[in-house]
C-alpha cells in the first residue's frame, strides 16, 4: 500500500511568542515492512535550527527553534509512504511466565532494549489496579502473545470511545476507573497491564487509514494521529495490537516511532516563552496514492 | 597543667583516630596536639569563640530544608582537624581515582555502546527503570570523554580501621566550597599550628579544577566564559555556590540567565549577549534542561543539551551523570571495577545488598537488624532506616515492603564509625565521624582534594552522623610527606575589588537586584532616620510646652512606610502613647508589609544574599546585622537602642559600598537605585510637612532638618532658627550638599550616562528625562513655591514635589525595561513577565 500523508497542526496565540524550542516526532521511521519515500516538513515562520536525529529508539527527532517572534504557527509534514504486510512469526510461541522470567536475562540481540519496556515510566505506573485487570487474561501457561490479545479483546470490548472523557494528560488510573478515554489512553492501559504482569510492551505513535461511512464521501484532515502498542516475545520479536480497533496492525498502520509511552514520541514537545492561551487545529489526510514525482523526491 | 588528652575515652567498639589501641597518641596526630597543648585550653577557647562568630558573620550556612533563608542554619565547624598520615592518605587517593575512573567508564557505556547491559554486567533494572538514567543523554560525548569531572565519595571508617566507601556523589557533588571554608577559618584561628603542621594545602586542587574547565572548553576568543550555574538561595548550599564563584571568579548564574541561540550557550548581561563557553553546574540534571527532561521548568534552559551534544559548551558534571551515584549500583562496584578497568578494586564498599536480587533480599531479611535500608534508586529521597531501632511493628512493615518491591531497596550493613576528637566544652571529646573526599579530573590525569570535609555527630551517643540531626563538621589534614607548595587563589583580606571580567558579564538578573539592593538600603534609612526623631521627641522632654509636632511626623511615618496605626490617625500622640508605641514597632518590627522598615530591611537582606557573589564579605555582614534582632516585640527603651544600632551600619553600607565596590555597571545600579530612593523619600517628606504650614513651624522644620541629617549643616551655614525658604534652598537645591534633591539627581544623571555607553545604545529617553530633570530642579523658583493659597496651603509646593517624585517613578520605569527585563520570570516588579511554559500539544486519537 502507498500512502501520501498530510498532517498539519496550526497554533494561534492571544499574546505573541518571543521564543519557542520544540522535539517533533513527526518523520516516519524506515522499518522492514514500512519505506518513507519522501518526507517534507514545513514549519512557518521559518526556524532558526531544524536539525534531525535518531533519539534512544531510533525514531527520528526533529529539533526545531523558532527565534522570530510570531503569534500564529504551523507545522506540516507531507509524506510518501509505501506499507508492506508484516512477517511476524508465530511457532511455538513461549507462555508469558516464560517470558516473564526471561526477559530481564536475554543475552540475545534485542533483548536488552526489549528488557528496558518492562518498568515503569513517567506516564505509566504500574498499579496494583492495573495487575487486577490484567489478571483474567493472564490464565497460567497461557502463551504471551495470546495473553495480550485477549487483553486487547477485553479493552476494546469495555471501554467506549469518548474523546471527552480525556485529554492529554489524563491518568491510567482514571481511565482504568471510567471506562472512557481514546486511543492514546487505551494504548497506556494496555502497556500498563502487560508491564504489570512482567511483559515487555511499548507505546506506537502513528496513523491509521480510516473509511468514511458507506455511501459517504471522504472528509479532508478528518483523520488523526493514532496510538497502538507493541509487545515483545523473545522467539517472536514485537507484534503490535490496536485496542481502540481490537485488530492486529497491518497495512493501513504508518508508523512514526515508539517508546516507552507517550512522552517518549509525542508529534511535538516544547517550550515557549509568552503565548498565553492558545488554539490548536490539527488536519491529518491519509489517502491510498502513487509514488512521488520527481520534483518532491528531489526535495527530500 | 593537665594535657588535653588527658581523661579522653576511646568509645567502645568504634576505631579510635587519636589514640592508637595501646593507648598512646598516634603518631601523625603528635605534633598537632604538641603544638595544641602549648595554646592551653583557654587560649584555645578564646580563639575558638572569635572564629565562631566569623563564621556566623560570613554567613556561612547549610539549608537543610531547602527553604529560603529562615531555616538555614550557620555552619558548625569544630577546630580539631582530623589528622591523616601520609600513608593512609595515598590509600584513600588511589582507591578514589580508581574510583571516578571506573564510574566515568561506566557512564560512558551506558551513555554508549551498552555493553555492561547486552552482557548482563549489571542487572538493567538498574538503568533502565532509573529516572537519573537520561535517555536523550544517550550519545551525547562530552569533551575528552569526561563525564565526570569532579566526583565525591563519603567514607567511613569501620572498627578495623579500613576507609570503606558509603556513597558516591557524581551528579552535582557539593562540599568543595565547605571543606574551603572550614580550612580558611581554621588555619586562621591557629596559623602557627598550621604552618608548622606541615598540611598539604587545597590551593592547587582548585587551581586544577579552574584549569580543567578551560581545558574542557570549547575553543574562545580570549579567556573563556566560565560560570557556575545554581537554582538560587532554594538550593541547601547556595552559600557554596557563592562563595566558589567569587573564589575562582567564575559568574555565579541561574537558568534564566542564560539562553541557547544557534546550539550555542550564551549568558544575558547588560551589554548584550556573551558567549559561554563552560558550566559548572549545581542543579539537578532533570532541572537543567526543560526542553529534554520533564524536571523545573524555572531553573533550567531549553536546547542546553543540544549545545553540549553539538560540542558548543562543556558541562560538567555532564548532563546524565547521576545515573552513576545510584546507590543500587554499589554492590556491583567490584564486577564494574574489574569488567571496565580490569584491576581489583583498592577501596572496598561497605558491605550493600540489592534486594532486587533474591538471595540477597533472603539474607537482608534474615537478619535486618544488620542493616541500614535505603532506596536502591536515586527517584525518591527518603531517609535511611535503620532496622535495629525500630519496633517490631515497624520492622515488620518494613519486611513487607521489601518483599513488595524488592528493587527498590538496597541495604547497607551497619557499622561503627570511628571516633574524631572534637572541642566540646573546653575539652576533647570523642564523636563519630564521616569523611566526604573528592577528586578532579585533569589534563593528564586526575588531582584529590588533600583534606575534605568530615561531618561528626551531634552527641557521643549518636551513631548517625547528619547536618539535619544536628552534628558539626570538622577539617581534615593531611600530613605533607615532603615540602608544603605554599599557593593560594584567595584574593588577599580586604581586596574585595571585582575582576573586570565579572564586571563586563553583569547579567540583567544581577543587574536588578542590586539596584533594588540600593533602594531597599536607602528606605531603610530614611525610616530609621525618621523614627529616630520620632523616638526622641516621645521621650526626651525637650520643650516645655511638649512637642505639637509629633502628631505631623507620626503621620509623615505612616504616608512613607505606607502602613496605618490601628485605629487611624493618631491626634495626641503623648495622651496616647499606648497606640503610638504599638505604631511604631509595627513599622520597626513587623510584621513586614511593603512599604514599612521591617519589610525594606529584610528585603535589603534577601537579595544581598542573591547576589553575595558580588558584595564583599564586610558589605555582607553589615547586611546581616541590620536583620538580627528584627521581628521579636521590643519596649520602649530597646526601640531606641535599636534604632540606633540599625542607622551605623545603614550608612556603614553605603560606604562600604561606595569605597570597596569597582564603580563598575553592578555599583552604578546600586548607587542608581539608592540615589533615586533617597530623592522620593526626600520629596515626600518635604511633601508631608511643608505643604500645610502650621502656626508651629519652627519645631516641624527642626525635626525635617534631623531627618535629612542636615541640622548641623543649617545651623552653621545660616546661624538662625529653621525658616522655610532657606530649608528648602538647602534640602532641594544646593548641589553642593550630599543630602539635597539636586545632589542626587546629578549622580543619578551622571550614572544614566555612563550606561548608555554600553553598546548599541544611541541617545536614549532616559538621558533627555534625567537631564531635564536636574535643571527642573536647578531653576525652579523656590521663594513662590512657599506662597500659601486661600486655603492656606503651598499648593505650588505640592505640585512641584509631586512632579520630581513623577519623573523619577518614570525614569525607574525606563531603566527597567531597558536594562531589566530581559529577565524571563517575575521580578520585583509588580507586572511580571511571563516565564516559560510548556508548548501546547496534541492528543492523540
Amino acid at each position: 500500500m502507498i500512502y501520501r500523508l498530510r498532517h498539519k497542526t496550526s497554533f494561534a496565540y492571544a499574546q505573541p511568542v518571543a521564543l519557542v524550542y520544540n522535539l517533533l516526532h513527526l518523520k516516519p521511521r524506515q522499518l522492514p515492512w514500512q519505506t518513507v519515500h519522501a518526507s517534507r516538513l514545513e514549519i512557518l515562520p521559518r526556524p532558526a535550527i531544524l536539525a534531525d536525529r535518531t533519539d534512544y529508539y531510533g525514531n527520528i527527532e526533529t529539533y526545531c527553534m523558532v527565534e522570530e517572534p510570531h503569534s500564529a504557527m504551523t507545522v506540516e509534514i507531507d509524506s510518501h509512504i509505501e506499507v508492506r504486510e508484516r512477517t511476524i512469526g508465530n511457532a511455538a510461541a513461549p507462555s508469558w511466565e516464560a517470558v516473564r522470567n526471561r526477559v530481564a536475562g536475554d543475552l540475545r540481540p534485542g533483548g536488552a532494549d526489549a528488557s528496558q519496556y518492562c518498568f515503569p515510566s513517567a506516564a505509566i505506573p504500574i498499579t496494583d489496579a492495573c495487575r487486577a485487570y490484567a489478571t483474567p487474561s493472564c490464565a497460567p501457561g497461557r502463551g504471551a502473545h495470546d495473553v495480550a490479545v485477549d487483553l486487547m479483546r477485553r479493552i476494546h470490548a469495555e471501554f467506549t470511545f469518548d474523546p471527552t472523557a480525556t485529554h492529554v494528560a489524563t491518568p491510567v488510573e482514571e481511565v482504568l476507573e471510567q471506562r472512557r478515554g481514546v486511543c492514546q489512553d487505551f494504548a497506556h492501559l494496555m502497556i500498563a497491564c502487560l508491564r504489570s504482569v512482567g511483559l515487555p510492551a511499548r507505546y506506537n505513535s502513528g496513523y491509521i487509514q480510516t473509511l468514511p461511512p458507506p455511501g459517504q464521501p471522504r472528509l479532508a484532515g478528518a483523520d488523526a494521529s493514532h496510538a497502538w502498542v507493541g509487545v515483545y516475545c523473545p522467539a517472536n520479536g514485537w507484534l503490535d495490537l490496536d485496542p481502540t480497533n481490537n485488530r492486529v496492525a497491518d497495512t493501513q498502520f504508518i508508523t512514526i516511532g515508539w517508546g516507552r509511552d507517550y512522552h517518549d514520541v509525542s508529534p511535538m514537545q516544547g517550550i515557549l516563552y509568552g503565548g498565553g492561551t492558545h488554539h490548536i487545529l490539527v488536519e491529518v489526510d491519509m489517502v491510498p496514492g502513487t509514488l512521488p514525482d520527481a520534483t518532491i523526491m528531489q526535495q527530500q | 597543667m593537665a594535657p588535653l588528652t588527658y581523661g579522653y575515652q576511646p568509645i567502645p567498639g568504634a576505631y579510635t583516630e587519636m589514640l592508637a589501641p595501646q593507648g598512646g597518641i598516634r603518631p601523625h596526630w603528635q605534633p598537632m596536639l604538641q603544638q595544641l597543648e602549648s595554646h592551653g585550653a583557654d587560649d584555645i577557647e578564646g580563639r575558638w569563640k572569635r572564629a565562631r562568630q566569623t563564621i556566623r558573620d560570613n554567613g556561612v550556612t547549610f539549608n537543610v530544608y531547602s527553604e529560603a533563608s529562615s531555616h538555614a542554619r550557620p555552619w558548625e565547624l569544630d577546630p580539631i582537624p582530623l589528622m591523616l598520615s601520609p600513608d593512609e592518605w595515598d590509600f584513600i587517593r588511589d582507591g578514589l581515582i580508581q574510583r571516578m575512573e571506573v564510574l566515568n567508564r561506566l557512564l560512558a557505556d551506558l551513555y554508549g555502546p551498552q555493553t555492561l547491559l547486552e552482557e548482563n554486567i549489571i542487572p538493567r533494572e538498574l538503568v533502565f527503570a532509573n529516572r537519573a538514567f537520561l535517555r536523550p543523554c544517550h550519545g551525547v560525548e562530552p569533551p575528552q570523554g569526561q563525564h565526570l569531572v569532579l566526583h565525591a565519595v563519603d567514607l567511613a571508617r569501620a572498627p578495623d580501621g579500613q576507609w570503606r566507601v558509603v556513597k558516591d556523589r557524581t551528579q552535582m557533588p557539593a562540599g568543595t566550597g565547605y571543606a574551603l571554608e572550614n580550612r580558611i577559618v581554621v588555619s586562621r584561628t591557629f596559623p602557627t599550628l598550621y604552618r608548622d603542621c606541615g598540611v598539604e594545602r587545597l590551593a592547587p586542587f582548585f587551581a586544577a579544577l579552574r584549569d580543567q574547565f578551560r581545558h574542557l572548553a570549547p575553543p574562545a576568543e580570549g579567556a573563556p566564559l566560565i560560570v557556575i550555574l545554581t537554582p538560587g538561595p532554594s538550593s541547601g548550599s547556595y552559600f557554596e555556590h557563592a562563595y566558589l564563584a567569587r573564589y575562582l571568579g567564575f559568574p555565579l548564574v541561574q537558568g534564566s540567565d542564560l539562553t541557547v541561540r544557534d546550539n550555542l550557550v550564551y549568558l544575558k548581561t547588560l551589554s548584550g549577549l556573551r558567549r559561554v563557553h563552560a558550566i559548572w553546574r549545581r542543579q539537578a540534571d532533570v532541572d537543567c534542561d526543560p526542553l529534554e527532561f520533564r524536571g523545573n521548568e524555572a531553573l533550567g534552559v531549553p536546547g542546553l543539551l543540544k549545545a553540549a551534544a553539538a560540542g558548543n559548551v562543556a558541562i560538567a558534571n555532564a548532563l546524565g551523570s547521576g545515573a552513576a551515584e545510584t546507590p543500587a549500583l554499589l554492590p556491583f562496584f567490584p564486577q564494574l571495577c574489574r569488567h571496565l578497568l580490569g584491576e581489583e578494586p583498592l577501596m572496598q564498599t561497605l558491605p550493600t545488598r540489592w534486594c532486587g536480587d533474591e538471595p540477597a533480599m533472603e539474607e537482608v531479611l534474615a537478619d535486618l537488624d544488620r542493616w541500614v535500608v535505603k532506596r536502591a534508586l536515586a527517584d525518591t529521597s527518603s531517609p535511611p532506616v535503620f532496622a535495629a531501632d525500630l519496633t517490631p511493628a515497624q520492622r515488620e512493615r518494613l519486611a513487607e515492603a521489601i518483599r513488595d518491591e524488592p528493587g527498590r531497596y538496597i541495604a547497607q550493613e551497619r557499622t561503627l564509625l570511628s571516633a574524631a576528637p572534637c572541642w566540646i566544652d573546653g575539652r576533647l571529646q570523642p564523636r563519630h565521624a564521616m569523611m566526604r573526599a573528592f577528586v578532579v579530573s585533569t589534563r593528564d590525569g586526575w588531582q584529590v582534594l588533600p583534606g575534605g570535609v568530615v561531618r561528626t555527630a551531634a552527641s557521643e551517643h549518636s551513631t548517625v552522623v547528619s547536618l539535619k540531626s544536628g552534628g558539626g563538621t570538622k577539617d581534615a589534614w593531611v600530613l605533607a610527606r615532603g615540602q608544603v607548595t605554599k599557593f593560594s587563589l584567595l584574593p588577599r583580606e580586604g581586596t574585595t575589588a571585582l575582576p573586570v571580567r565579572m564586571e563586563e558579564n553583569l547579567s540583567s538578573r544581577v543587574a536588578d537586584n542590586l539596584y533594588w539592593l540600593g533602594r531597599y538600603i536607602q528606605r531603610a534609612e530614611y525610616q530609621t532616620r525618621l523614627l529616630r526623631t520620632i523616638m526622641r521627641r516621645l521621650t526626651e522632654e525637650t520643650e516645655p510646652d511638649g512637642t505639637p509636632e509629633l502628631a505631623e511626623l507620626l503621620r509623615t511615618l505612616s504616608a512613607i512606610s505606607d502602613q496605618l496605626p490601628d485605629g487611624g490617625g493618631i491626634h495626641a500622640p503623648i495622651e496616647d502613647m499606648d497606640r503610638t508605641t504599638r505604631f511604631i514597632t509595627a513599622v520597626v518590627a513587623g510584621p513586614p508589609q511593603p512599604g514599612n522598615l521591617c519589610h525594606a530591611l529584610g528585603q535589603a537582606r534577601r537579595i544581598g544574599y542573591l547576589v553575595r557573589d558580588r558584595i564583599s564579605q564586610d558589605t555582607w555582614r553589615i547586611l546581616d546585622q541590620l536583620h538580627a534582632g528584627m521581628g521579636s516585640p521590643l519596649h520602649h527603651g530597646e526601640l531606641i537602642a535599636l534604632l540606633d544600632r540599625l542607622l551605623l551600619p545603614l550608612a556603614a553600607f553605603s560606604g562600604m559600598a561606595f569605597e570597596s565596590m569597582t564603580h563598575g555597571f553592578g555599583w552604578r545600579f546600586m548607587d542608581l537605585g539608592f540615589r533615586m530612593e533617597r530623592t522620593v523619600m526626600s520629596a515626600q517628606i518635604l511633601r508631608e510637612l511643608l505643604v500645610r504650614p502650621a502656626s508651629y513651624e519652627t519645631p516641624v522644620l527642626d525635626a525635617v532638618l534631623e531627618v535629612a541629617s542636615s541640622s548641623i549643616t543649617y545651623r552653621t551655614r545660616y546661624q538662625s532658627q529653621a525658616a522655610p525658604l532657606p530649608l528648602l534652598e538647602l534640602l532641594v537645591a544646593d548641589a553642593s550638599n550630599p543630602r539635597s534633591i539636586l545632589f542626587q539627581l546629578d549622580l543619578v544623571n551622571a550614572h544614566i550616562r555612563e550606561l548608555s555607553s554600553l553598546p548599541r545604545l544611541g541617545q536614549l529617553p532616559e538621558q533627555i528625562l534625567a537631564t531635564e530633570l536636574v535643571r527642573f530642579v536647578e531653576r525652579h523658583d523656590l521663594r513662590r513655591t512657599l506662597e500659601t493659597g486661600a486655603d492656606g496651603e503651598r499648593t505650588r509646593l505640592a505640585v512641584f514635589l509631586q512632579e520630581i517624585i513623577g519623573k523619577v517613578r518614570e525614569l525607574s520605569t525606563i531603566i527597567t525595561e531597558r536594562y531589566l527585563t530581559h529577565i524571563q520570570h517575575a521580578s520585583h516588579f509588580a507586572a511580571s513577565v511571563a516565564g516559560p511554559g510548556p508548548a501546547p500539544t496534541e492528543h492523540p486519537r
